[in-house]
C-alpha cells in the first residue's frame, strides 16, 4: 500500500476539497486500495498557495491541489486564464482550456510534476454597494482584489483596487475601509457578503483553476497498472467536477440571493465600458509574457 | 501512533527540563519526529516552512504592539494612568487596591499583551500601594490576577494569533474579549471588596481621606487620563471608524505612544535604542516560539498526530460542559509548563474540530483559549506574570502562586460560566458584526 | 525565566575563544539594529498605506493604495523576528523552562546549560543550513513572488542571515560553558525587564 499526501491550502468546506477526497476515495478503489491518496486541507502541510507548485517539484509533498494562477512567480505563463475579459463563461472556458491544458501539462512537467486534473474556479463577480448603470458610477470605490492581477482590473475599470489578506477584509468591510470585492461566489458565500454588500455584477473579469498534481519521482514508484487506474480515474472524473463547479456557483449565488443581495445585470454599455478600458491589460499581458500570444491568438481565432 | 506519542511528549519533556529555549526545543522536536517517522525531506521542508511561517502577513501586527509597548513602558503613562484613578478608587471597599484592577483594565485596551499590561502597570501600583499600607497580598495577587486582562480585553496578541491558526476573523475575536473582559474585571474586584470586607486589616486605616476629596479634585483628575485615551482612540478609533484594517490600526497605536512619550519629553537617545532593541529582543522570542510551535504543529499534522487524539477525545462522549471542564483541566496542566502561544498553536488543530463538533463556536473557543492562556500566565513554574512581578517586587514564586490563587479559582470559575451561558461571548459581535 | 549570567571561576581568558565572542557578538548586536530598521521600516510602510488611502479619498487618480505594502511588510516582520535573535540569546532574553535548571539549589546548572546550549547549536545549526539551502535553491530556480514579481531569495537570505547568527550564538554559548567562561552579556540588548 502506497500513501501519498495530497496538500490542499483550501478548507475542508471547499468543494475543491470535496473533489479531492472525491478521487482519493475513488483512486482507492480503482487500485484495490494499493494507492491511498491523504488529502490534508486547510494548508495543514504548511504551504501557502503559491508554493504548492514548487512543494510538489521538491518532493516536499506527493501531490498537491494547486491554485494555477497563483504560480505566477514560478512562471508567468501560469497566468494566462487571468487575461481580463478574454474568457466569458465556463462554455468559452472549456473551449480555451483546449488552448492552455497542454501549456500547463508542459509546465509542470518541467516543475516535475504530472496534472492528473484541472478544475476552474467558479465565475468572478463584482460586490459593491452601490447599483452602478454607468462606469463612473464605480469611479473611485476601493475594491479588494485577491491579487495584484485582480487589483489591476479593478483598478483599470476606475475602481480603487486595494490589496489585502482576506483575515483583514471582513474588518475592513464593516468598518468601510473598504467597500467593494472582486472574488467568486462561494468566497462571497464564506465572507457572508451580504453583511457588508448588496449588489452582485457578474462581470467574469478573470477566470482561474486549480490542477491537482502529482510528484514524477513519486508517479514513477507506482505500478503501470496502477497509474493507468489513477490516470482513468482521473479523467472519468474530471468532468463531473467542472459541473460541481458550476454547481457550486449557481448555489452560492442563490444562497447570497436568499439573504437579500441583487443579481445585477450588467448594461451592454457599462460591460463594453468595463472591456474597453481593461482592454490596455490583456495587451500588456502578452507584452510580459510574449509565449502566450500564440495561445490567445489561437483561442480568439476559434471563439 | 503510541511511538509517535512517546515521542513527542517525550522529547519535548527532556529538551524543555534541561532548559533548551520554548522556540528551539519545540523546532528540535519537530525535526527529530519528521527524520524518525517520515521519509519527507525534512531539512527541505524546514526552509520551506522557516520563510512561510515567518512572514505570514496576519502576523505583521505583533511587532507593531511590541514596539507600541516598549514607547509606553518608557513614559510616564503610568504615573498619570493613576493619578486619575486614585479619587475614585477610594469610593468603593478596597479602595486603592482596585487601582490594579482598574489600571490594568484599562492599559489592556491599549496593550496586546498581558506581561506588558502586568508590567507597566504594576511598576506604577506596587510601591505606592505597599507605602500607604496597603496588604502585599492583595496587592500582589490581585496584580498577578488583572495583568491576564491584556489579552481578553482588545487589542491582544493571544487573539490574532487565535485568529491566524482558527481561521477567524480577529476584529470578532477584538468585540468578543470586550464583554467578558470587563466582567472579569468587575468579578476581580468584587472579591476585592468581600475580601477586604472579611479582613479589614488588609486597609489601612489612614486612607479615609480619600472618601472626603471634594468632586471638583475628582473630576480634575480626570485629566491625567488623556493620554490614555488618546491610546484608545488611535487604535480602536481608528479601527472602528473606518480608516484602518486592526493591523493597520497598530500602527497607528504606535504613532499614538509616540506622541505621547514625545510630550511628556520622555524619549532621548538612550531610550530610543532601549525602544528599538527591547522591541527586536520580544519580537525574536515570540517569533522564534511561534515559528518552533508552528513547525511542530505541521509536522504533527502530517503525522496524523491530531485527527489520534481527537478521535481519543470525541470516545470520551462528555457533554458540552463536560468537555470544556475537561480542556480547560487538561490546558491547566500544560499551562504549567508551556507557553500560551506554542499551547494554542499546538492544540488547536486537535481540539477546535472537537469543540466545534460539541456545538461552540470558534470565537468562543477562542475566548476560552484566551482565558485558559491567561491561566498559564500565572500558574508555575512556567508564568510569565509571575517573572514580571518577581522582577517588581523580588518576592518568590511560591509566594507570588499563593496571593495568586484566588484569582486563579476566579478564572476558573468564569470560565465554566461561560461555558453555561455561551451568549456572554457571542452576544457583543454578533451585535455588532451581525450573526 | 531567563538565566542569569553564569558566574566564571577563573578568568584564564582563551585569547581565540575571546576573539570569536567578540566577532559574535559584534554581529549579533549589528544584526539587531538591522532588525530594529526592520520594525521602523515595517511601521512606516503600514503607515504611508494607511495615508495613502485617506489621500486616495480625497485626491482624484491616487492610487488607493501601496500595491506591495502587506507582502513586505511581511518580509519586514520575518526580519524583525529573526535578525535580532542571536543578540536576544546573548543577551539572556530567550524564555526557558528553569524547572531543572534550578532544582537542587543550581547544583547541575553548569551541566543543563552545556546540555541546552549543544542541543541549540545542532538545533540551530541545522535550521541555518535549511534557510540557506531554500535560499540557494530560489535564487537557482529564479522564483519571485506572485505579486510583486520580488526575487524571493532577498527576503529568505535575511532570514538565513538571522538564522545563521543564531547559531553562530548558540556555538559561541556551548564554547564558553566547556570553557568555564561567563555564556550571557545581559549588557548586549537594551536595559528592559521581561516582556511577553
Ligand atoms: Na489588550
Ligand atoms: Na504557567
Amino acid at each position: 500500500q502506497t500513501t501519498l499526501n495530497l496538500s490542499d491550502v483550501l478548507p475542508e468546506s471547499n468543494f475543491m476539497v470535496a473533489n479531492a477526497m472525491r478521487f482519493a476515495e475513488e483512486v482507492k478503489a480503482a487500485t484495490n486500495g494499493e494507492v491511498v491518496i491523504a488529502v490534508k486541507a486547510g494548508g495543514s502541510m504548511g504551504f501557502k498557495g503559491p508554493d504548492q507548485l514548487t512543494a510538489v517539484r521538491d518532493g516536499l509533498v506527493e501531490m498537491a491541489d494547486i491554485n494555477i494562477s497563483q504560480q505566477v512567480g514560478v512562471d508567468p505563463l501560469f497566468g494566462v486564464e487571468g487575461i481580463p475579459f478574454l474568457v466569458s463563461s465556463m462554455d468559452e472556458l472549456k473551449k480555451y482550456h483546449g488552448f492552455v491544458r497542454p501549456v500547463y501539462e508542459e509546465l509542470a512537467a518541467k516543475n516535475n510534476q504530472k496534472i492528473l486534473y484541472v478544475v476552474p474556479s467558479p465565475a468572478q463577480y463584482l460586490y459593491l454597494n452601490v447599483l452602478a448603470d454607468d462606469i463612473e458610477d464605480l469611479k473611485g470605490i476601493p475594491v479588494r482584489g485577491a491579487d495584484k492581477n485582480t487589483v489591476d482590473v479593478v483598478t483599470a475599470m476606475g475602481m480603487a483596487g486595494v490589496a489585502m489578506p482576506w483575515g483583514e477584509l471582513i474588518p475592513a468591510l464593516a468598518s468601510g475601509r473598504v467597500k467593494g470585492v472582486a472574488t467568486s461566489a462561494t468566497s462571497g458565500v464564506d465572507g457572508k457578503f451580504w453583511e457588508f454588500m448588496d449588489y452582485i455584477y457578474p462581470t467574469n473579469h478573470t477566470w482561474g483553476s486549480n490542477m491537482v498534481t502529482v510528484n514524477l519521482d513519486v508517479w514513477n514508484t507506482l505500478t503501470s497498472e496502477q497509474q493507468k487506474a489513477i490516470e482513468e480515474t482521473a479523467a472519468r472524473l474530471e468532468p463531473e467536477f467542472w459541473d460541481v463547479s458550476r454547481d457550486g456557483d449557481v448555489a452560492s449565488i442563490k444562497a447570497m440571493a436568499d439573504q437579500g443581495m441583487t443579481v445585477v445585470e450588467i448594461p451592454e454599455t457599462l460591460r463594453a465600458a468595463m472591456v474597453e478600458r481593461a482592454m490596455p491589460l490583456q495587451a500588456d499581458f502578452v507584452t510580459r509574457v510574449p509565449a502566450a500570444a500564440p495561445i490567445v491568438e489561437a483561442f480568439k481565432a476559434a471563439k | 501512533m503510541s511511538a509517535i506519542f512517546g515521542g513527542l511528549f517525550g522529547l519535548l519533556f527532556a529538551f524543555l527540563s534541561v532548559g533548551v529555549w520554548i522556540g528551539v526545543a519545540l523546532l528540535a522536536v519537530a525535526v527529530l519526529l519528521g527524520l524518525m517517522f517520515t521519509s519527507l525531506p525534512m531539512e527541505r521542508l524546514l526552509g520551506q516552512y522557516a520563510f512561510n511561517i515567518l512572514t505570514t502577513p496576519d502576523l505583521v501586527a505583533l511587532p507593531l504592539f511590541v514596539l507600541m509597548g516598549e514607547f509606553l513602558f518608557r513614559t510616564k503613562l503610568s504615573a498619570a494612568l493613576f493619578n486619575g484613578l486614585a479619587p475614585w478608587a477610594g469610593l468603593i471597599p478596597g479602595r486603592l487596591l482596585h487601582v490594579n484592577v482598574i489600571g490594568c483594565s484599562i492599559f489592556a485596551a491599549i496593550s496586546g499583551s498581558s506581561a506588558a499590561t502586568t508590567q507597566v502597570v504594576g511598576r506604577m501600583t506596587l510601591k505606592e500601594l505597599l507605602r500607604r499600607g496597603y496588604s502585599p497580598d492583595v496587592a500582589i495577587g490581585s496584580l498577578a490576577g488583572a495583568g491576564t486582562l491584556g489579552f481578553l480585553i482588545p487589542p491582544s496578541t493571544v487573539m490574532i494569533i487565535y485568529g491566524v491558526l482558527a481561521e477567524e476573523s480577529v476584529l470578532r475575536l477584538f468585540t468578543a474579549g470586550f464583554l467578558p473582559g470587563v466582567m472579569l474585571a468587575g468579578v476581580f474586584s468584587a472579591w476585592i471588596m468581600i475580601h477586604t470586607t472579611i479582613r479589614r486589616d488588609l486597609v489601612p486605616e489612614s486612607e479615609r481621606a480619600l472618601r472626603h476629596m471634594p468632586l471638583a479634585q475628582r473630576f480634575a483628575a480626570l485629566g491625567d487620563l488623556w493620554p490614555a485615551l488618546f491610546l484608545i482612540v488611535c487604535v480602536l478609533g481608528s479601527m472602528y471608524g473606518g480608516l484602518a484594517t486592526p493591523s493597520e490600526a497598530a500602527a497607528l497605536g504606535v504613532v499614538g505612544a509616540f506622541i505621547v512619550a514625545a510630550s511628556q519629553k520622555a524619549l532621548n537617545r538612550q531610550i530610543i535604542r532601549d525602544v528599538l532593541l527591547g522591541t527586536v529582543q520580544t519580537c525574536s522570542v515570540m517569533g522564534i516560539i511561534i515559528f518552533g510551535a508552528s513547525v511542530l504543529g505541521n509536522v504533527t499534522a502530517v503525522l496524523g498526530v491530531p485527527d489520534a487524539v481527537a478521535g481519543i477525545v470525541s470516545d470520551w462522549n462528555l457533554s458540552p460542559v463536560a468537555l470544556i471542564i475537561a480542556l480547560m483541566l487538561l490546558y491547566l496542566i500544560l499551562g504549567t509548563a508551556l507557553e500560551g502561544f506554542s499551547m494554542i498553536a499546538t492544540t488547536l488543530p486537535v481540539v477546535l474540530p472537537i469543540v466545534e463538533a460539541a456545538g461552540f463556536d470558534k470565537v468562543w473557543f477562542g475566548i476560552f483559549m484566551v482565558l485558559v492562556v491567561e491561566m498559564a500566565q500565572i500558574t508555575p513554574p512556567v508564568a510569565f506574570n509571575f517573572a514580571v512581578i518577581q522582577n517588581i517586587t523580588g518576592r518568590s514564586t511560591g509566594y507570588i502562586a499563593k496571593v495568586t490563587f484566588p484569582y486563579l479559582l476566579i478564572m476558573m470559575g468564569f470560565v465554566i460560566f461561560l461555558a453555561i451561558f455561551p451568549g456572554f461571548v457571542t452576544f457583543l459581535p454578533d451585535l455588532i458584526l451581525g450573526g | 525565566m531567563t538565566g542569569g549570567p553564569q558566574t566564571s571561576e577563573g578568568s584564564r581568558k582563551n585569547g581565540l575563544f575571546a576573539m570569536l565572542e567578540g566577532i559574535a557578538d559584534g554581529l549579533s548586536l549589528l544584526a539587531g539594529y538591522l532588525a530594529a530598521l526592520c520594525v521602523i521600516l515595517l511601521t512606516g510602510l503600514i503607515l504611508a498605506e494607511i495615508a495613502v488611502a485617506m489621500l486616495a479619498r480625497i485626491i482624484p487618480l491616487m492610487p488607493s493604495g501601496i500595491g506591495i505594502a502587506w507582502e513586505y511588510s511581511a518580509y519586514l516582520m520575518g526580519g524583525a523576528f529573526m535578525l535580532g535573535a542571536g543578540m536576544t540569546l546573548r543577551a539572556g532574553q530567550q524564555i526557558r523552562v528553569e524547572l531543572l535548571l534550578r532544582a537542587w539549589g543550581g547544583r547541575f546548572h553548569a551541566l543543563f546549560d552545556t546540555l541546552s546550549s549543544v542541543a541549540g547549536a545542532a538545533t540551530t545549526i541545522y535550521l541555518a543550513v535549511a534557510m540557506i539551502s531554500l535560499t540557494i535553491r530560489t535564487y537557482g530556480h529564479g522564483e519571485v513572488s506572485q505579486d510583486s514579481l520580488t526575487p524571493l531569495w532577498v527576503p529568505q537570505a535575511g532570514l538565513a542571515l538571522g538564522a545563521c547568527l543564531l547559531a553562530l550564538q548558540m556555538v559561541v554559548r556551548m564554547l564558553a560553558n566547556l570553557l568555564r567562561q561567563p555564556a550571557e552579556r545581559p549588557e548586549l540588548g537594551a536595559a528592559t525587564a521581561i516582556e511577553g
